[in-house]
C-alpha cells in the first residue's frame, strides 16, 4: 500500500517534472520572443517619433482640429498617440505570436481568431477617429458659413453635420468589425431618412415664405438691394 | 506651371507675331460686355495720343465670358481713335484663360506675355471699371516707362463707406509692418515694369492658396519688399461694384494678405521703418452720394457671431481680447463702439493664429468676418457726420495703432501658442 503511494507520488511527480520540462522551453521562447517584441516595438515607437516630427504631424493636426478633439478628451498629442498605437499593436502581435508557442490547443484558436480580428478593429478605430475629425472640420466649417451667411440657426445647421457624420462613421466602423451589419443599415437608412423627411417638411411647412424669400433672392436678384445690404468692402 | 503651357499656341503665336514691345495694357474680363467697351477705347485713345512713338500692344485677357464680352472688345477696338494714329505698330490681342487660377489666371498670362514681348511698362486695367479714362492709362503707365519707378498703385476718389477692409486692415496693417504706405493693394489697376514682372513670373508660389486668392495683393507685396521703386498714383472715381459674394471677397483678400505675410516673413520680422512713397496727384478723394444702409444688420450679425463662433474665438483669441469682444456684444447697440486699439489687438492676434494654424487657416480667416461686421459697424456710426478730413484723421490713428502694437505682434507671432 506504502508503496503503491510512493509510486503514484513518484508517478505523479515524474509526470510534473517531464510537463515542466517540456513547458519551460516554450514558456521561456515566449517570454524571449515578448522581449524582443518589446524591443522591436519600442524601437518601431522611436523611429516613428522621429518621422512624425519631420512630416511636421502635429501641425497638420492642429490644422484639421484633431489636437483640440485629442485634448478634449485628455489624451495625448497626435504624434504620441500614433507612436503609442504602433508600439502596442507590434507588442501585442509578438505576445500573441509568443503565447502560440506555449501549445495550448483551445488557446490556439483563441488566439488565432483574435489575430485575424486584429485588422479589421484597427481599421475600425482609424475610421472611428478620421470620421471624428471630419465631424469637427465640417460641423465647424457649416457653422462659419452659416453665422456668416446670416442663417438664424448655425449650431442647429452645425450640429446636424456633426452627428450625421459621427453616425455614418460609426456605422462604418461596427461593419468594419462586423457587428450588427444589417442593423446598423437599417438604422442609419432609418434615421437618415426621418432626418431628410423631417427637413423637407418643416422646410415645405414652416419655411414656405423663406423658401419662396431664398428663391427669389437667388434668381431675381436686386443688385440695389444687395449694395445697399453689404458695403464693399474692398 | 511653365509659360508655354499657361499660354495657348494660338496666344503664342499671335504674340509672336507682334514682336517686341514698349508697352502693353493688359484688360482681364469676365462677363464685363456693359463696361469693357469703354475701357477698350480710353486704352486705345491713351496709347495713340501719348506714346505714339512707342511700340504698343492692347491684350484682353477673357476669363470664360458668356454675354459676349470678346464680341465687345472686339466691337470696341475697331472704334474711333479720335483722329490720333500711331507712328509704331499698335496691335491687339484677346485669349481666353486655360488654367482654373481665377484671377491670378489672367495676371500670370499677362505677365507672361509682358515677359515674352519684353514690355518696359505693363498696365493692367480692369474690364469691369467703366470709369476708366485715357488719363488713367496714361497715369498708370508714364512713372514706369519714363521715371524708371517698378510698381504703379493706384489712389482712387471712392465713395466715403466703400473699400472698408482696406481702411481698417489692409492699409494701415501693411504700412505698420512693411513700412510703406501703399494704400490700395487689391487694386484692379496698376502697372508694373519688366524687372518686376520677370520677379513675380519666376515665382515657385504660383499654386499657392495666397497668390490663388489674392495676386494683385501679391505683386503689390512682392513690390514693396523687394527692390523696387514704388508709387503711387491719382487716377479718378472708382464705381461702386455691386457687393455680391461679400464673404468670399474678404475670405480670399484675408487670405492672400496673411499668406504675404508669412512668405514675406524675413522682411519685417525685425521691423522695418517707414519709407515715404511718392504720391502723383491728390492723395485721397471721397464721394458722398447717399446710400441706403443696414447699420443695424451689421451690430446684430456680429452679436450673432460672437455668440455663436465662441469657442473658435476662444482659441484665435487671447482670452482678454475674447472677454473683450463678448463685453462689446452684450452693449446696446448705441453704445457700442470698436476702438482702434481693440480693433488692431484683434487683427494681430488673428494674423498670428494664421500664422501658427490653430485651427484650419480657411477658418481662422472666416471667423474675422463677424468682427469685421462689428467693426464696420462701429465706424458707419462714429463717422456718419464726418467730412473726409475727419476719416483721415481717423486713418492716421488707425495706422499709428497698428504701429503701436507691432513689436508685441512680432512677439506674438515668433511664439508657438
Amino acid at each position: 500500500m506504502k508503496e503503491m503511494i510512493v509510486r503514484a507520488f513518484q508517478q505523479a511527480h515524474d509526470n510534473l517534472t517531464r510537463m515542466l520540462a517540456e513547458f519551460l522551453p516554450h514558456l521561456l521562447l515566449m517570454l524571449v520572443v515578448i522581449l524582443i517584441g518589446w524591443l522591436v516595438a519600442y524601437l518601431l515607437k522611436i523611429i516613428l517619433r522621429g518621422i512624425l516630427r519631420v512630416a511636421k504631424v502635429e501641425r497638420m493636426s492642429e490644422e484639421t482640429g484633431a489636437s483640440r478633439l485629442l485634448r478634449r478628451a485628455e489624451l495625448p498629442t497626435m504624434t504620441e498617440l500614433l507612436c503609442r498605437a504602433v508600439f502596442w499593436v507590434v507588442w501585442l502581435g509578438f505576445i500573441i505570436v509568443g503565447v502560440s508557442f506555449l501549445g495550448i490547443g483551445s488557446l490556439q484558436k483563441q488566439i488565432a481568431d483574435l489575430i485575424a480580428l486584429l485588422p479589421q478593429i484597427f481599421v475600425a478605430l482609424l475610421i472611428l477617429f478620421v470620421g471624428l475629425l471630419a465631424a469637427n472640420f465640417f460641423s465647424r466649417a457649416a457653422l462659419l458659413a452659416g453665422v456668416n451667411a446670416g442663417l438664424s440657426s448655425p449650431r442647429l445647421l452645425s450640429g446636424t453635420v456633426r452627428v450625421v457624420i459621427i453616425f455614418l462613421a460609426l456605422s462604418m466602423a461596427l461593419e468594419q468589425v462586423g457587428l450588427g451589419r444589417e442593423t446598423m443599415e437599417i438604422a442609419f437608412s432609418i434615421v437618415f431618412g426621418a432626418l431628410m423627411l423631417g427637413l423637407a417638411i418643416a422646410f415645405g411647412l414652416g419655411g414656405r415664405r423663406l423658401a419662396a424669400r431664398l428663391l427669389e433672392r437667388h434668381f431675381l436678384r436686386d443688385e440695389q438691394r444687395e449694395r445697399d445690404d453689404e458695403l464693399s468692402p474692398l | 506651371m511653365s509659360e508655354e503651357s499657361l499660354l495657348s499656341d494660338d496666344f503664342i503665336r499671335q504674340l509672336v507675331s507682334v514682336g517686341e514691345v514698349d508697352l502693353l495694357v493688359g484688360i482681364p474680363s469676365r462677363n464685363d460686355s456693359k463696361t469693357i467697351g469703354n475701357v477698350v477705347r480710353a486704352a486705345e485713345e491713351a496709347l495713340l495720343r501719348n506714346f505714339r512713338r512707342q511700340r504698343t500692344v492692347l491684350v484682353n485677357i477673357d476669363e470664360g465670358s458668356r454675354d459676349g464680352t470678346q464680341e465687345a472688345v472686339r466691337q470696341a477696338s475697331s472704334l474711333s481713335t479720335n483722329g490720333y494714329e500711331s507712328l509704331r505698330t499698335s496691335r491687339w490681342i484677346t485669349t481666353t484663360t486655360r488654367s482654373a487660377g481665377g484671377d491670378s489666371a489672367a495676371l500670370r498670362t499677362i505677365l507672361a506675355a509682358a515677359d515674352l514681348l519684353h514690355a518696359k511698362a505693363s498696365a493692367v486695367v480692369s474690364g469691369s471699371t467703366a470709369t476708366v479714362t485715357p488719363d488713367w492709362i496714361n497715369a498708370l503707365l508714364r512713372p514706369v516707362f519714363c521715371e524708371n519707378y517698378d510698381f504703379v498703385a493706384p489712389l482712387y476718389a471712392r465713395h466715403r463707406y466703400d473699400g472698408l477692409l482696406t481702411r481698417n486692415l489692409l492699409y494701415p496693417f501693411s504700412r505698420a509692418i512693411f513700412g510703406k504706405p501703399i494704400r490700395e493693394l487689391r487694386a484692379t489697376e496698376f502697372c508694373f515694369s519688366a524687372r518686376l514682372a520677370s520677379e513675380c513670373l519666376n515665382s515657385a508660389d504660383w499654386n499657392s492658396d495666397g497668390i490663388r486668392s489674392a495676386a494683385e495683393t501679391w505683386m503689390a507685396i512682392t513690390a514693396m519688399t523687394g527692390p523696387f521703386a514704388c508709387c503711387q498714383t491719382f487716377l479718378g472715381p472708382k464705381p461702386r461694384p455691386a457687393a455680391v459674394g461679400v464673404v468670399d471677397v474678404i475670405r480670399d483678400a484675408l487670405t492672400g494678405f496673411f499668406w504675404c505675410l508669412e512668405s514675406k516673413e524675413q522682411y519685417w520680422i525685425h521691423g522695418r521703418d517707414a519709407e515715404p512713397v511718392r504720391t502723383i496727384g491728390a492723395d485721397h478723394q471721397m464721394t458722398d452720394e447717399p446710400v441706403r444702409i443696414d447699420r443695424k444688420k451689421f451690430f446684430r450679425l456680429y452679436r450673432t457671431g460672437v455668440a455663436e463662433l465662441s469657442e473658435i474665438l476662444g482659441s484665435i483669441l487671447d482670452a482678454e481680447t475674447h472677454a473683450e469682444l463678448v463685453r462689446l456684444a452684450a452693449l446696446d447697440e448705441t453704445a457700442f463702439r470698436f476702438s482702434n486699439a481693440l480693433w488692431v489687438r484683434t487683427i494681430y492676434e488673428f494674423a498670428a493664429a494664421y500664422h501658427h494654424s490653430v485651427i484650419n487657416r480657411s477658418h481662422v480667416v472666416q471667423a474675422l468676418i463677424p468682427i469685421y461686421r462689428g467693426r464696420v459697424h462701429s465706424f458707419l456710426t462714429v463717422h456718419r457726420s464726418d467730412d473726409s478730413e475727419a476719416m483721415e484723421a481717423d486713418l492716421e490713428d488707425l495706422c499709428q495703432e497698428f504701429l503701436r502694437q507691432r513689436d508685441s505682434f512680432i512677439e506674438r507671432w515668433n511664439t508657438k501658442r
